[in-house]
């Protein structure tokens, strides 16, 4: 009740809200995935699967948290990503590790549906290969990347994986992040405006498959015969932790705090955003709205809008500070994506805030 | 994970212990003759060239557990013993004390800023004893040709690998807490803003570039909140500790002002969950017997202390109001002294010593142990 004797109208919360998970995120990029029920994030040797109902991110359904150990058989073996990968037979919870372990499990991490290792040094003085980077086709191509620059490529078919090639020309450093063109396609978006082309900029590119290294390196694959089409380099060579494919541009989150965006149609860079004051580590994108959220170590979270033929820059919607946050992982969720869910190092929560950084006109309290 | 992460985890930790030793001792009223020997001995121990070889080594992180086991050598390689408790806060402090810096860094690089701080402080502790200054010399010089081949990624990496060490751990330190380094849950405070680190590559938020054919053809700007925080590049020199940009690594525990109103300062409550202040050294101790048996190379090349060990039941005696069962759940309490306090007490020791013979006496004996 208010001084004058009138109630109140509730008052929206002070964004982001908190959502207890009880576990904390790990160092990793990329360190958030999405799926239809779930969002998924690593702590040390576990997957933290989180369901959300609809509105249970704003606080006012059920949360319901469980959590996947790794099932490796060296001890001390951490997750370095999980993530939501789409194929023809369904959606499956995909996990990397430090000791070179692929798994994939059921969308809500109930069931191991198969899993892959790769073989150990036969030097045991050489360190055993780290897997980092993980991408599907949308049908049934996995692909990972690993400490030694080299990806494997899976077939994946009701649930069973098996290697089918090795890719090792072109990275020779570490790999981090991989994107595939089928990860941000809008539905229902089509003609001029669909997947990320600009007035003059060719046609959006599709079946394809971008890399990067801890050199800023950044590789164009094709999707069918697995061919690199293109090497971007960075000439400082310094790492990059995360990419996006959309559309025409292959989008790099930088070490630097950049955002560049590489024209797939015509091999050149095309923009640079001074996005953040340190490394980005995580990005996504809701096709439809044509919007990009990065993520950084700096503690900010940023929103800009992508350039379209109707207009061609990029404009910046959002920055918000997430304080005391190292933030490692980003997604847009939530009904139409309208949230933004964060975690951040070492934080045992999620945190949400919606898209616009909380200018809510209505709120329903729990 | 990187194999390069190890000598930054000892030699930071090892100078974070040199620190709270330091203060402790002069806080306890350790007679001055022994606590510069304890802090000799322990820096002795540390940067023996055999300890420091091994530690340089390419080799996976060590175990939280295989780690508390090196400093427990390191700190009984002295002439001084500590009661378990006092040896479980000593080890809190060093964690939470390197944690803060491992997590403030701004740029990977300012790793090696970090514990070249420490490296040099060690040095400044020490310094009464030539021989003793001359091998933390041969390990600075170690270390700095380590880093000097280093990448950033390599350093991006080594920063990750002791970001999963340190995950979870959340001992609440009252200083912590009343410096702000340290926010109630236990969590690390990051300020926001700041110089933009020395690196070329880095520029403040804000630009919004595009290009054709290789060249910007226009520049915009957005409003970014981040503009007004940032403040000029640094420009200093790593490897020069005159011109080091990174105020990280120093002694957190001295002031070179006043002691704050003891009326302002709020007072570090106990914990009301006592699992989350003991975290780190109960579990290790939970799961010591449980874990994968590790080679401590380094453990074993750790010698033990001499003939008239002096013990300390309680370290954290005068602040921490209590030894016993009782003080393990409460949140760690301790003050800073005047820095000039510390130094004075080193130099009015060596003039009494008038030389380094109980340096050479402990260096034989170490070097019987290790069977040399």
């Amino acid at each position: 009740m208010s001084s004058s004797g009138k109630a109140g109208a509730p008052q929206p919360p002070a964004y982001p809200i908190k959502l207890s998970t009880k576990s904390s995120a790990s160092m990793v990029a990329n360190n958030l995935t999405v799926s239809k029920h779930h969002l998924a994030y690593s702590h040390g040797n576990k997957a933290i699967l989180i369901e959300h109902e609809h509105n249970g991110l704003l606080g006012d359904g059920k949360l319901r948290v469980s959590r996947i150990p790794v099932k490796s058989a060296d001890v001390g073996d951490l997750i370095t990503q999980v993530k939501y990968c789409r194929f023809s037979f369904g959606t499956a919870l995909v996990m990397t590790s430090q000791h070179g372990f692929v798994h994939m499990y059921d969308e809500a991490g109930l069931k191991l549906l198969n899993y892959f290792q790769l073989p150990k040094p036969e030097d045991s003085s050489q360190p055993t290969r780290r897997m980092h980077g993980i991408a599907s086709d949308g049908v049934s191509r996995l692909i990972v990347g690993s400490s030694t620059g080299e990806l494997y490529v899976f077939t994946a078919q009701q649930g069973q994986i098996s290697l089918d090639r090795t890719l090792s020309s072109v990275h020779k450093t570490p790999v981090y992040c991989i994107s595939t063109s089928a990860d941000f396609v809008s539905e229902g978006v089509g003609g001029d405006e669909g997947g990320g082309a600009a007035e003059g900029e060719g046609e959006a590119k599709s079946n394809v498959f971008c890399s990067v290294d801890d050199e800023g390196q950044v590789a164009v694959w094709d999707l069918a015969t697995l061919e690199c089409k293109h090497v971007f380099r960075d000439k400082n060579k310094q790492p990059a932790y995360t990419l996006a494919v959309f559309g025409n541009w292959c989008i790099v989150g930088t070490s630097t705090g950049h955002v560049r965006f590489y024209n797939l149609a015509k091999n050149f860079l095309q923009m640079e955003v001074a996005a953040h004051s340190r490394l980005i580590s995580a990005m996504d994108i809701d096709a439809a709205k044509r919007t990009l959220v990065t993520a950084s170590e700096d503690t900010w979270v940023n929103v800009f809008r992508l350039p379209s033929k109707a207009s061609p820059k990029i404009e910046s919607l959002l920055s918000k500070r997430v304080p005391s946050c190292i933030l490692t992982g980003v997604a847009l969720c939530g009904k139409d994506k309208s949230l933004i869910g964060m975690t951040a190092y070492d934080t045992r929560y999620l945190r949400v805030m919606p898209l616009d950084g909380g200018g809510l006109t209505s709120f329903n309290p729990k | 994970m990187s194999l390069l992460s190890m000598p930054f985890l000892i030699i930071n930790f090892g100078g974070e212990m040199i620190y709270v030793l330091e203060q402790r001792l002069h806080a306890q009223n350790i007679p001055k003759d022994k606590s510069n020997k304890v802090l000799q001995d322990v820096t002795r121990a540390m940067f023996s060239p055999k300890f420091i070889q091994e530690l340089m080594k390419p080799q996976e992180i060590y175990s939280p557990s295989s780690t508390r086991e090196i400093f427990d050598r390191l700190a009984h390689s002295s002439i001084m013993r500590l009661s378990e408790s006092s040896m479980d806060k000593l080890y809190d402090l060093m964690t939470m004390g390197f944690k803060y810096q491992l997590v403030s860094c701004t740029h990977p690089r300012e790793l090696a800023e970090v514990t070249l701080n420490h490296l040099d402080a060690i040095r400044t502790a020490v310094s009464t004893s030539d021989s003793t200054v001359e091998q933390v010399d041969a390990a600075i010089a170690q270390f700095v040709k380590l880093c000097k081949e280093l990448s950033s990624a390599e350093f991006a990496q080594i920063r990750q690998t002791l970001a999963a060490f340190f995950q979870d751990k959340r001992i609440k330190v009252s200083l912590f807490l009343q410096d702000n380094i340290q926010n109630p849950d236990g969590t690390i405070a990051l300020t926001k803003g700041g110089p933009i680190p020395n690196d070329a590559t880095l520029e403040a938020p804000g630009a919004i570039r595009y290009y054709e054919n290789g060249s910007v053809t226009a520049t915009e700007k957005f409003d970014s909140p981040l503009t007004g925080t940032i403040g000029e590049q640094l420009a200093g020199d790593v490897y020069d500790p005159k011109a080091r940009d990174s105020k990280l690594g120093k002694n957190l525990y001295t002031i070179d002002r006043k002691k704050p109103d003891a009326k302002k300062t709020p007072a570090a409550k106990p914990s009301s969950t006592a699992s989350s202040t003991t975290t780190s050294t109960q579990k290790l101790k939970e799961n010591k017997g449980s874990a994968v048996p590790e080679l401590n190379a380094l453990r074993e090349l750790i010698g033990g202390g001499g003939a008239n060990d002096f013990k300390i039941t309680n370290l954290f005696g005068d602040e921490s109001g209590g030894d016993g069962a009782g003080a393990k759940n409460r949140d760690i309490v301790i003050n800073k002294v005047e820095r000039a306090t510390l130094l004075g007490g080193i130099e009015e020791e060596f003039s009494k010593l008038g030389g380094d013979s109980s340096a050479k006496d402990l260096g034989d004996l170490y070097d019987e142990i290790a069977g040399n």
